[in-house]
């Protein structure tokens, strides 16, 4: 389980985060909602410590995250993160290098899933085709974790479909996974758990299963509820 | 391991090309002179106390210090690190002070002038705070030590009219009983020279006397200068201290004459003895024939002037001439740059610098007049055409 | 093979074109420079001979021999070299500001890596070091290469021999290839620390962003004034206590113990500082 607990991110005066909290669980997936500019990539990093926080911690399975924590917890951004000039066999080749949780044989199947050439240069990818392969080599990993920010921001129709393909697909199955997203439409019906956020602060947080079967809404009509009152 | 072909081959190449440098280096020939004093004739046991230093220029961009004795050649690039780096800021004289004295002379700088060695003491004078601008007033650095019962006295001391110089300059430090002598040259703001002897109480740890010996002078027509005739043991005591004192008089400055060549000079030596007990100052009369001869060393008693074919022994206190010695013509010396004699012992090293014809090493018996030995520098091969090699230090233990 | 050197092989590799070019540009200048100087010399002495009547000795004496100085001074040998330096010097820090430049933000990948961050900051400075010494390597190489070349071009009469062991004596030769293997170390952990002093200055701008680039100044500023303290105590103090040996000493450690705290500090700022 990933513990959020009372994180306070500040940038200048601009308080972004103002005391989060929230968990996820592995199995499940949970999304973390909000508009542009809420801080949402800024939890994703503080969890992955690629920020310092100002305040609260972040805990998998009881333990703050350290460098072994990267074989049990990974993160895709919504930018590539290989060098540009690699080839996707060669990214592969480097993520093999560096993580004992390299699983060669799911690498191989993601790569027939998404159509991607190894040959191929990340430079020369489509945007879609980038974001595939950033996903290739975060799910690639046996990780319990998978953190995504914003998968499906700017990407054609028939990439998204795919996408959201994996998620219910065995490759996603058992992992717990954080995802934001502003664009809630595409994964409404994946996601267990939904976080939104505003202002620095979780409004609501919400087992999206639970509110569709007990109060028949769906995460956007709460979310409507919530950020029109 | 074929991935990693960039790191072995970066590694492999910095590894073998500069573990080979050096390796090589330190095994291999440097191309450098062995330079050795061959025998010409008398006993080879005279070389043991000499040490010539010089330097060795390639290309006129390569120097290479060399030092040559009995033992034979020994460049500065082929001494360790540590000891170029312990040796290579202090006069060789003063590294001899720093071994036997290790904690006296800590903190001590200047040159081999500040300092005087006899039997029971160690003395040191001075003048900091004049190189680097705003440090403060200058003042003199005293410290004397005591060796019998290994007892240091030192103290600072304001130079007196510290305002009026530029620089103040030791050139030599005396000492009688409680009382130590520095003499300097000053540089006053307003242009000139001027020696002083001043005194300290060392008991007192004060300053107690401010005397100018000697001042030299430039006006249209006259120049004086003044020069501390020094011992080349520049830590040897002495009672008194010797100027040479040079005056030139230029013709008539008349400007039609510019242009054309310089106005006949007259140049006038005499020599200035002061004696610091009574702080008078007189002239030394010395013979015709050895005023316009050049010192060749001093001792506390002589005065050792020299030219190509004979040094001449000088006693200051009986005024007379005490000996005369020819010096074989084997030794030649037929250059600008003159050759180096030294005195030590009652023995005269003197070595002949022209780089044209070999160069001759020469030790003479002043009692006797005696050749105890002759040698000749001998190189593997003649200098090159861009190289040359260059003597500047003669020594003697 | 274990994660740092996967790291230094990897550095290597993303500066190993431009490493090559360099290479190359030094290898081809220095080269045609060694050749357009002796010809250049010979032309003078032919001249001379020829039109001025001038013997060989005569020339000599007049415009002296040609050494592998007249060469080695020229920009033909010292441009390449200033080339590699200024790219070297550069490189220390796209080395790290190329991680985040861009829309590929590789620092992501570097800072996720199962391994303790201070190895990417190692790996870095290692490469810069190799790099540096591969650049020497081949200078080294080609030197004697060079001096052949100048034998075999101008006749005996006209030249003095230097063997490479001299050439490297002179001016800021000296420096690159000491001349002791003893001050080589000296001299290339001090580059080493320089390097290290450097990227955590670095690190602070990238920790600390505008706030960073005064803390990463007055880092710099400060570590230099640490190795310079014992000169500024002579220029300072009216009597300066150490005896070269013990300076030489003092600095050693003072130098040890910098290199540590701003390894030290590159860690802290990696794992608890930096922003990506």
């Amino acid at each position: 389980m990933i513990e959020v607990n009372d994180i306070k991110k500040k940038f200048g005066r601009k308080q972004v985060l103002n005391g989060v909290s929230f968990t996820a669980e592995k199995g499940k997936i949970t999304c973390i909602i909000g508009i542009n500019g809420v801080g949402k990539t800024t939890i994703m990093n503080a969890i992955m410590n690629l920020t310092p926080l100002n305040g609260g911690q972040i805990l998998m399975n009881g333990e703050s995250i350290g460098k072994q924590s990267y074989e049990q917890i990974t993160f895709i951004p919504d930018a590539i993160i290989m060098q540009p000039n690699m080839t996707i066999a060669e990214s592969m080749q480097f993520m093999t290098d560096f993580y004992d949780s390299w699983n060669q044989e799911r690498a191989t199947e993601l790569l027939d899933f998404f159509k991607l050439q190894e040959s191929e240069k990340i430079n020369n990818l489509s945007k879609g085709n980038r974001a595939k392969v950033n996903l290739l080599l975060g799910l690639a990993l046996d990780v319990d974790y998978l953190l995504m920010d914003e998968p499906f921001s700017g990407i054609d129709i028939f990439s998204r479909e795919q996408i959201a393909e994996v998620f219910t697909s065995h490759l996603v199955e058992d992992r717990g996974v954080i995802i934001t997203t502003h664009e809630i439409n595409d994964i409404e019906h994946l996601i267990d758990k939904a976080v939104l956020l505003d202002e620095g602060k979780v409004l609501t947080e919400f087992n999206s299963e639970e509110v569709r079967e007990t109060e028949g809404k769906s995460v956007v009509d709460v979310m409507r509820e919530v950020y029109q009152q | 391991m074929k991935r990693y072909w960039r790191l072995i081959a970066v590694i492999l190449l910095v590894v073998l090309t500069i573990g080979t440098f050096y390796i090589q280096s330190a095994i291999a020939a440097n191309g450098l002179q062995d330079i050795t004093v061959e025998k010409v004739s008398g006993n080879e046991d005279e070389m043991e106390p000499v040490t010539i230093s010089g330097s060795y220029m390639l290309g006129n961009a390569m120097d290479e210090s060399v030092q040559v004795d009995v033992e034979g050649t020994t460049y500065g690039s082929e001494q360790s690190f540590f000891k170029r780096f312990r040796n290579g800021f202090f006069h060789e004289r003063i590294l001899q002070l720093q071994q036997a004295h290790r904690n006296f002379m800590r903190g001590k700088g200047g040159s081999i002038s500040s300092y005087m060695e006899t039997a029971d003491t160690l003395a040191y004078a001075n003048v900091i705070n004049q190189t680097m601008p705003g440090r403060g007033e200058i003042k003199f650095d005293i410290a004397v030590l005591d060796k019998k019962n290994d007892e240091t006295t030192s103290f600072t001391v304001p130079v007196p009219n510290r305002a009026m110089y530029a620089q103040v300059q030791v050139q030599d430090v005396q000492m009688t009983d409680d009382e130590l002598h520095v003499m300097t040259r000053n540089y006053p703001r307003d242009g000139g020279e001027e020696a002083h002897l001043y005194r300290f109480d060392i008991p007192d740890q004060d300053i107690t006397g401010d005397d100018t010996m000697i001042s030299g002078d430039i006006q249209e027509s006259e120049r004086t200068y003044f020069n501390m005739v020094t011992d080349s043991d520049e830590t040897a005591s002495h009672d008194d201290v010797i100027f040479k004192k040079t005056t030139r008089t230029s013709g008539l400055d008349d400007d039609q004459n510019s242009g054309a060549e310089q106005p006949a000079q007259d140049v006038t030596n005499n020599y200035i003895i002061y004696d610091p007990e009574t702080e008078e100052t007189r002239s030394l009369e010395l013979p015709e024939s050895l005023v316009d001869q050049d010192i060749l060393d001093r001792d506390n008693t002589t005065l050792y002037f020299g030219s190509q074919q004979q040094i001449v022994q000088y006693d200051l206190e009986t005024e007379q001439i005490t000996s005369e010695i020819e010096v074989p013509t084997s030794y030649e010396e037929t250059e600008k740059l003159g050759s180096i004699t030294r005195i030590k012992n009652d023995k005269a090293y003197m070595l002949t610098r022209n780089q044209q014809a070999p160069r001759r090493l020469l030790v003479l018996d002043l009692t006797s007049g005696n050749t105890l030995f002759e040698g000749k520098i001998k190189l593997d091969e003649p200098v090159g055409q861009d190289a040359s090699l260059h003597f500047y230090e003669l020594s003697v233990e | 093979m274990n994660r740092f050197l996967k790291l230094v092989n990897f550095e290597l590799n993303r500066f190993m074109n431009i490493y090559l070019v360099l290479i190359a540009l030094t290898v081809i200048v220095q080269a045609a420079g060694v050749i357009v100087t002796a010809n250049a010399y010979m032309d003078k002495a032919n001249q001379a001979i020829n039109e001025e009547m001038l013997s060989a000795a005569q020339f000599i004496e007049q415009y002296g021999a040609m050494s592998f100085l007249d060469f080695a001074r020229g920009l033909w040998f010292t441009g390449p070299i200033a080339v590699c330096a200024a790219a070297l010097l550069f490189y220390i820090f796209m080395i790290w500001y190329r991680d985040w430049l861009g829309k590929n933000t590789f620092i992501y990948r570097l800072l996720m890596l199962p391994t303790a961050r201070l190895n990417v900051y190692l790996a870095k400075a290692t490469s810069i070091v190799l790099m540096v010494l591969g650049l020497v390597s081949v200078q080294l190489i080609i030197l004697p290469l060079e001096n052949s070349v100048l034998k075999w071009m101008v006749p005996a009469d006209f030249r003095t021999d230097m063997t490479v062991g001299q050439i490297v004596k002179w001016d800021y030769l000296s420096i690159l290839v000491p001349q002791s293997f003893t001050e080589f170390i000296l001299y290339y952990g001090a580059g080493f620390m320089a390097v290290s002093v450097l990227f955590t200055a670095i690190l602070f701008e990238r920790s600390f962003k505008w706030k960073g680039i005064f803390l990463g100044i007055g880092y710099a500023a400060i570590s230099a004034i640490i190795m310079l303290s014992p000169l500024l105590a002579t220029a300072f103090m009216d009597h300066y206590y150490l005896y070269p040996l013990e300076t030489f000493g003092l600095e050693v450690g003072l130098g040890l113990i910098l290199t540590a705290l701003t390894l030290w500090m590159g860690h802290y700022l990696l794992t608890k500082k930096i922003t990506v």
